[in-house]
């Protein structure tokens, strides 16, 4: 496990989380489904998903934080959002030394419970009071793909945007897709349409595009290991747009909310606090309607996203339209800072793994051909 | 003798099915999933669907609606989708018998869809039911899940329904989960993928506290179509968000009794197989009745300081 550092801002003390595996249907681990597992240990990840049939795993939950916190309770978070699981335990063990605390627990998974992604968290307390919350450990129990909020955010299809047949590009789009951007020796690879009442925002992925294949992104498809680094920074490039969409347009319909209160504001008939009052009020009317594509749940989380220092949710939703009144700029700035912290780069992209593999396909590549006689 | 779901080719279907063609597809042995393909989706247990179209066609009846949830004709009338929804989700969570696992797969919901007529009757029953206007048609839109967690939860007309039974209800007791729907669709579509509900504590209170909430003599001057649906005093928008606030705010989720849950128990609940009671649900765990008095304490507390005023004790 690494080592701790101390930070104490906001009494906070940084701590860490470790996730073992023991026994795979009350059978001790191999060596081998040890070593698997380990693979992914420093991105916080475990992929239960690689080992073949089983029923039950028991993972050894491990929690440490800074000696300095004076932690006196850990309690361990599991969540499953597929499932709608959701569990937390108190972590018993505890061994101290000098630098840190170090809480243990073992708990066993079973697979009936949850799919694709369980996440587990341990918040550190002192006397009641937070001193450190770990950061996320994911275990993969299935083969489905990763289950963002992304997934009840977005919609992908696929479709062939070279061909006007149903179940293409649909009809809407065909005009601005086929005629306006077509443009010599351009194909694109994706399409983003905004979202209305209904819909969601959708990611059109451009099957004309050469290579693309719907299969790559199939979680009922086992793509070989070699490929999976490809459609990870393929599924980082169409999140990360999307994102950048579902921002622009919410932020366009944010930033057209309460512009009589501003005037107010701005004639200083208001206060700056009954200001945020008024403003927070329209943007709830606005996105309580309960459409898939833009609710309130979601305008919350995004906000929690561009704004990850600023606790007080209502604030956060009033600092979005305020920036986008005053500050646009500062505001897409942030865009793209937010989409990563959800699609971890750091977490999803071993581009060193992705590297080391091309190599290694160069280097055969390279020792083949030096076997080769050549004619001269 | 039991007839078990076969479970269709969910690649298949998303390909192949369109507005014009899904009302007259037959699936055929080639769109079953092979036993290697089940237990990569952890679909490999035998599925008991022994009079699933009854349950579909009894759920268009009214008075097998009422029998089975013991409910007045004037109580249905007040909320007959809701009711309606009951009437499925109950049934075929006693019917079925689903892990969350299964359950969580669009597979499964599409090849009930496609396993006897009266599903696809109720999907067009069940989307004109409180329509007062003319009739609407189906769309493939209405009846099939896609592999999204929105649809599965909380879109779908059949599966959402059991994803309110499983989350509301108190292990064996079913209570809960007719009380979930009592509290009005606009609490069992609005919240159900909310975070609280995840939490069992939480979910069973919330339903009993909202079903409980309109009753004579009423203890706040507030109704639960205001307090769910409209924002409060306190500037935190609906209720289920200043929820949330205050559970996160004041640590409350740390102070809150998880039940730990037997899967032996639910396992044994899985094998077996009984006619639909209130009490037929598997006896997994339980929460409290001091751990759900706890929690109606916080919401009423949540409540005054959202501006509701008492009325009675």
């Amino acid at each position: 496990m690494s080592s701790i550092k101390s930070i104490t801002k906001f009494d906070i003390f940084d701590s860490d989380i470790d996730v073992n595996i023991l026994k795979l249907d009350n059978t001790k681990v191999s060596r081998q489904i040890n070593s698997s597992w380990e693979k992914t240990h420093s991105q916080k990840k475990g992929h239960l998903n690689k080992f073949q049939e089983w029923k039950t795993v028991e993972l050894q939950i491990l929690g440490q934080v800074d000696a300095k916190s004076e932690c006196d309770e850990a309690i361990l978070k599991i969540n499953c959002d597929w499932t709608n699981f959701y569990n937390q335990i108190k972590l018993n063990n505890i061994q101290k030394n000098k630098n840190e605390i170090t809480f243990s627990t073992e708990y066993t998974l079973n697979k009936n419970l949850v799919s694709s992604e369980v996440t587990f968290s341990i918040d550190f307390l002192n006397k009641g009071k937070l001193v450190g919350e770990s950061k996320r450990f994911s275990v993969f129990v299935d083969n489905r793909i990763k289950p963002d909020i992304d997934s009840s955010q977005f919609t992908w299809i696929f479709s062939e945007f070279d061909k006007d047949t149903e179940n293409e590009i649909p009809a809407e789009y065909r005009a601005l897709v086929q005629k306006e951007f077509n443009l010599r020796g351009h194909k694109p690879l994706s399409f983003f349409s905004t979202p209305d009442s209904e819909n969601k925002l959708g990611i059109h992925v451009n099957l004309s595009f050469p290579g693309l294949d719907e299969n790559l992104f199939n979680d009922n498809e086992h793509i070989p290991e070699s490929l999976i680094g490809l459609r990870d920074l393929l599924e980082a490039y169409y999140r990360s747009n999307a994102y950048m969409v579902q921002f622009t347009n919410l932020t366009f319909l944010i930033q057209a909310l309460a512009q009589a209160d501003r005037k107010k504001y701005v004639e200083e008939k208001i206060s700056e606090d009954e200001l945020e009052n008024r403003v927070v009020e329209a943007i709830n009317n606005k996105f309580d309607s309960g459409s898939i594509g833009t609710s309130m749940e979601l305008v919350n989380y995004l906000s929690s996203l561009i704004f990850p220092k600023e606790k007080n949710e209502k604030r956060r939703v009033y600092d979005w339209w305020k920036y986008a009144q005053e500050n646009q700029q500062l505001l897409i700035e942030r865009f793209n800072l937010s989409f990563q912290t959800v699609f971890n780069p750091l977490k999803k992209i071993n581009l060193e793994e992705i590297i080391e593999d091309l190599m290694k396909i160069e280097n055969s590549k390279n020792s083949d051909s030096e076997g080769e006689i050549i004619d001269s | 003798m039991t007839h078990n779901l076969e479970i269709l080719n969910y690649k298949y279907m998303k390909r192949n099915l369109n507005d014009s063609n899904y009302l007259e597809y037959k699936p055929t042995v080639e769109h079953f999933l092979e036993t290697e393909e089940l237990n990569r989706i952890n679909l490999n247990r035998k599925i008991n669907i022994e009079g699933l179209n009854k349950i579909f066609k009894d759920a268009q009846d009214s008075t097998k609606v009422k029998s089975l949830l013991k409910i007045s004709k004037e109580e249905f009338e007040s909320q007959k989708a809701s009711f309606t929804d009951a009437f499925v989700g109950l049934s075929l969570h006693n019917l079925l018998r689903l892990s969350p696992s299964e359950a969580s797969r669009p597979e499964v919901w599409n090849s009930l869809t496609y396993t006897g007529e009266e599903v696809l009757k109720y999907h067009l029953y069940r989307k004109n039911i409180e329509l007062t206007e003319e009739n609407k048609d189906l769309t493939l839109k209405d009846i099939f899940v896609s592999s999204t967690m929105g649809t599965i939860h909380q879109h779908n007309k059949i599966s959402w329904p059991w994803w309110v039974v499983e989350v509301t209800r108190n292990g064996s007791d079913y209570i809960s989960s007719l009380d979930a729907f009592k509290s009005t669709t606009y609490f069992t579509t609005r919240y159900i993928q909310s975070f609280l509900l995840h939490q069992r504590p939480i979910a069973i209170a919330l339903s009993q506290y909202f079903a409980e909430f309109d009753k004579e003599p009423r203890r706040f001057n507030k109704l639960r179509r205001e307090v769910l649906a409209t924002k409060g005093a306190d500037g935190l928008g609906q209720y289920s968000v200043a929820l949330k606030d205050y559970f996160i705010e004041n640590r409350v989720f740390e102070n809150i009794e998880y039940p730990k849950i037997s899967q032996e128990k639910f396992q044994k609940w899985q094998e077996s197989s009984s006619s639909f009671s209130f009490k037929s649900g598997p006896n997994d765990f339980e929460v409290t009745q001091e751990t759900l008095d706890k929690l109606f304490k916080i919401f009423d507390d949540i409540g005054l300081k959202r501006g509701w005023i008492k009325t009675s004790a």
